[in-house]
């Protein structure tokens, strides 16, 4: 770990006390955002991103990595209190927080949920600190081949964890991704692509609204076609710290903490994922797996432990490799790339200062967080009970000044509405929208690198196969191809018939 | 042979479900597909060499392939839907689409659609406040349960919005405003 350049992001840091104001509005706004069930720690980034463009890039990044831990950190006051997970990633946190607040426990669901929370982001921005400088370094060695095919399995490896069922699906999303990222100019000879004549696209879509639109959207849509009606059950008494609660099952935090941190660093998954995970995990290794989905502290533990720790696994790929490991870091790649920090290998060597800063955001967002969500949590609470058929059409305008207020024109406005109805189609139909957003983020890294690596070689594509990263790359791509077709269990179906014989034989 | 078996798919408490979710796979492969070729043919059209680039530097041969593998793919659902829905077509209650549209909410849906291109129209029009203050409000008023009782909250949401986007995003942040 490089102390240095993390110390001197604190110092950085606690040098204009402005930044650590603007990390908790961010800690805060996030909290609103991820209790609200419907708007995700993506929807908040995305909107954010927009509405802080003109604060300048310190302060607007100080706001998103303040909303980002406090996104994920409220999501389990509606899973915990409605039984309906604020943001995707606190689905498990519903299976015992809920059952806890009907026995009356809501207080102290909520108490352990912040501190395993805490504990969890904690977790994860270490890693972050101790894994960026490493895997930054060894980024280093990648080529315009290695980059092709960074991304390749990026997309392919998020289609087929974000859609599990039918992995084709997937896989067709991060492919119409990667399509729709060619619209506008091409990368190295600026030529005019697909636009159809509309000026407007000669740049292509921009990022945010086209987020904005296949993560928000879709939510106001659906929330609005439900006529969904919240109610508290239980009252919500004094919430506390619980600490000694919480270490008691060290062995849970310190295994959802690795479960969360390295499934963030993979390409496109998140913290739902990492959160299941790391409740499955702990249920199975358990002396009392049968308490779970009843009202288990240890599962609460662990489902929000791994989920919060993903924050900080999925920003390293974002800082070393400008590829992110989740859709808000997606978002976050955007912002930072929005505001001239340019992610990726060369950001260790251009820009090294601004590592330490957002580790150290990210630390005084997880300590900001921890004590706005124990103070104002009586107050949070409320909100859960505004009508969503209010609720809605405000964050339709968010959405609507979010994709407008970075370059100030209509078309993004009109782009943002039509990826919202492309993203509830996409839901409809069964097509997860993660893999769509990587690829249409990763498309012209892709496409440039690609390009770039055949004029290198004279227009053999043989280093794309031989150089030995890209090598591990196409083994990985191709492993993670193979593994979610039925290939794997028609194998064994094949070894089982001759098996059967032998042992009717005995 | 009046004894004979009904139709496998007649017997299939599954065939339904499954007609249906053929269906979907049908039209939702169907229309990338379709996507899909329309940057087929696009793409097939930019030349692929030229004074600037070599054909394996075109602009056209990166999405053409990315096309190509799209539409591959999504004919393989496509087709795939198209079996599964011809296996239990004969089972599928047509007549009960609709009230299961309804029951999904897409007369809502289509309205609220409806009041959003309204809104992006007026957009740039008229002034801020006064697009979204009638937005917020008819959104409320109609999408509510209950109508009546929503009055108070939408004339709130018109305060709150007229308060957080006029007052705090535009002129504390200088958040320009469409």
């Amino acid at each position: 770990m490089n102390v240095d350049l993390l110390v001197g992001g604190f110092v950085s840091l606690f040098s204009r006390p402005e930044l650590i104001f603007w990390v908790l509005v961010g800690g805060q706004a996030g909290i609103i955002f991820g209790m609200m069930p419907g708007l995700t720690t993506t929807t908040a980034l995305s909107l954010l991103t927009g509405l802080t463009f003109k604060l300048g890039p310190e302060r607007a990044i100080a706001v998103l990595m303040g909303a980002f831990v406090g996104s994920v950190t409220g999501g389990s006051r509606s899973a915990i209190l409605i039984n309906i997970p604020g943001t995707p990633a606190q689905a498990a946190v519903c299976l015992d927080g809920y059952p806890l607040t009907r026995q009356g426990r809501a207080a102290e669901a909520l108490g352990v949920s912040v501190t395993s929370s805490t504990i969890g982001t904690f977790f994860g921005m270490i890693m972050l600190g101790l894994f960026t400088p490493i895997l930054g370094s060894f980024a280093l060695r990648f080529g315009t081949w290695e980059f092709f095919w960074l991304a390749t399995f990026g997309v392919v490896i998020a289609g087929g964890l974000t859609a599990p069922a039918d992995p084709l699906k997937g896989w067709i999303a991060g492919f119409f991704g990667l399509l729709v990222a060619t619209v506008g100019q091409d990368g190295i000879h600026a030529y005019v692509r697909f636009t159809g004549g509309l000026f407007d696209l000669r740049a292509g879509f921009a990022l945010i609204p086209v987020l904005i639109g296949a993560y928000g959207i879709p939510e106001v849509l659906n929330a609005i076609r439900r006529q969904e009606h919240f109610v508290i059950e239980a009252a919500v008494g004094r919430v506390l710290p619980r600490f000694r609660e919480v270490f008691q099952h060290w062995r849970h935090i310190l295994r959802s903490g690795i479960i969360g941190t390295f499934i963030g660093i993979v390409p496109g998954v998140g913290s739902d994922l990492a959160s299941w995970i790391s409740y499955d995990t702990a249920k199975r290794t358990s002396r009392k797996p049968e308490e779970f989905g009843k009202g288990s502290v240890e599962g609460l533990i662990a489902a929000e432990a791994g989920d919060n720790a993903c924050i900080g696994g999925d920003i390293v790929p974002v800082l070393t490799l400008a590829i992110p490991g989740s859709a808000p870091a997606a978002v976050l790649l955007a912002a930072l790339t929005i505001h001239g920090l340019q992610p990726g290998p060369l950001m260790v060597l251009q820009h090294p200062a601004a590592i330490g800063e957002v580790f150290a955001m990210g630390l005084v967002a997880t300590a900001g967080v921890f004590v706005l969500s124990l103070l104002l949590v009586r107050q949070m609470v409320k909100i859960l009970l505004i009508p969503r058929a209010v609720l809605m059409p405000i964050v339709f305008i968010i959405a609507v000044v979010g994709s407008y207020a970075l370059s100030g024109r209509l078309f993004d406005v009109y782009v943002m509405a039509a990826f919202g109805l492309i993203g509830l189609a996409m839901q409809e139909f069964g097509y997860p929208v993660a893999p769509f957003v990587l690829g249409f983020i990763l498309g012209p890294m892709m496409e440039d690198n690609l390009r770039r690596g055949l004029e290198l070689a004279g227009g053999s594509a043989l280093p794309f196969f031989t150089r030995p990263i890209s090598a591990v790359l196409i083994a990985l791509t191709l492993l993670s191809i193979i593994t979610r077709t039925p290939l794997p269990a028609w194998l064994r179906g094949r070894r089982r018939p001759r098996l059967a014989p032998s042992s009717a034989a005995r | 042979m009046s004894s004979a078996p009904a139709p496998a798919v007649r017997s299939d408490p599954l065939a339904n479900p499954l007609a249906r979710s053929g269906l979907a796979d049908l039209f939702g492969g169907a229309a990338i597909a379709a996507a899909g070729v329309g940057f087929l043919v696009a793409s097939a059209r930019i030349p692929l060499t030229s004074p600037l680039w070599q054909w394996y530097t075109s602009p056209g041969i990166y999405p053409l392939a990315t096309a190509l593998v799209t539409t591959a793919l999504a004919l393989v659902v496509a087709f795939r839907g198209w079996r599964r829905w011809r296996a239990g077509r004969r089972t599928m209650p047509w007549a009960g689409l609709a009230a299961e549209a309804a029951g999904w909410g897409a007369g809502r849906l289509a309205w609220f659609v409806l009041l959003v291109v309204g809104f992006l129209a007026m957009l740039g029009r008229l002034p801020f406040w006064a697009s979204t203050s009638v937005f917020v409000l008819v959104t409320v008023l109609t999408t509510s349960r209950n109508a009546r009782a929503s009055l108070k909250p939408a004339l709130v949401g018109v305060a709150v919005v007229y308060l957080l986007f006029v007052v705090i995003f535009q002129v504390l942040f200088g958040i320009p405003l469409p």
